[in-house]
């Protein structure tokens, strides 16, 4: 299953690429916002860059369940790529969004709810990987890191609800009204950079094989 | 070239982050996965 996957990257990659590339001109194409101008624009790759995020973050889990259950290597690979690819979004999430930040509400960072709450899963998932990187693949650090994957699913609906928990007292403001346009805009965004996050999972995926295959041989 | 505005410099430097980002990423990433080919294929000629 695995294996199909990471074969299915000849055709996923061009793929990705296209879209990325109709994805540019799509956000080229649509309107200025009034009151940001082309700023608002930023909102196209923070939004893109959610659904990756939280996707790797969920593979992370789905991969520590399965290695816990099965003792299966691949599902520890899986485990590490969702990890590793839900910090690259996550990071590009909170970097694109301080660009955001900077020229609507006058400052690059704030303490609010939901940016802070996105800071700490992002220090959560870097703490993971760490664990893997310094523990050299030892069964309790996979274990643990299991373990760690699936509990940081449960910070993901705090994350995602955090502006409507935090009521009126937040200044992350909640799914603006969008014109037609700007949804258009928006979906094709969606799709393009879920369709990278396939691509780059199953690269991912393939170099956690190859260099598993090549530690067997150094046993 | 087209007036950006003001906040085009926000603008272009969060695209630049992301299309540099992604392409550093796939590029790390295909790095590794040659170097972990071209190992193994040395591993399997001279075991």
């Amino acid at each position: 299953m695995q294996d199909l996957f990471i074969r299915s990257a000849k055709i996923v990659g061009p793929l990705a690429a296209i879209l990325l590339a109709y994805s540019l001109y799509c956000v080229y194409e649509v309107p200025r916002e009034i009151q940001l101008g082309i700023s608002q624009k930023i909102f196209y790759i923070h939004m893109g860059a959610i659904v990756p995020t939280y996707l790797g973050f969920i593979l992370a889990a789905v991969g520590g369940i399965g290695f816990l259950v099965t003792r299966r290597d691949s599902w520890d690979r899986l485990a590490v790529s969702g990890a590793e690819i839900g910090i690259f979004f996550c990071s590009l999430l909170i970097l694109v969004g301080m660009l955001w930040a900077r020229p609507a509400w006058g400052v690059w960072w704030t303490w609010d709810l939901r940016l802070t709450a996105t800071l700490i899963l992002w220090f959560y998932y870097v703490a993971y990987l760490f664990l893997r990187a310094f523990a050299f693949g030892s069964d309790a650090a996979r274990n643990l890191s299991a373990v760690m994957g699936i509990a940081g699913t449960l910070m993901i609906p705090f994350v995602y609800y955090s502006v409507q928990l935090a009521g009126l007292r937040t200044i992350h403001p909640p799914m603006p009204e969008m014109s037609a346009e700007m949804a258009h805009a928006l979906n094709v965004n969606l799709v393009a950079y879920f369709v990278v996050f396939l691509y780059l999972l199953a690269l991912r995926l393939d170099v956690g094989r190859e260099e598993a295959a090549l530690e067997e041989l150094a046993v | 070239m087209a007036d950006l505005g003001s906040g085009g410099g926000y603008f272009l430097v969060a695209y630049a982050l992301f299309l540099g980002g992604v392409a550093g990423y796939t590029i790390w990433l295909w790095t590794r996965l040659r170097q972990a080919r071209g190992e193994l294929e040395r591993h399997r000629k001279s075991p």
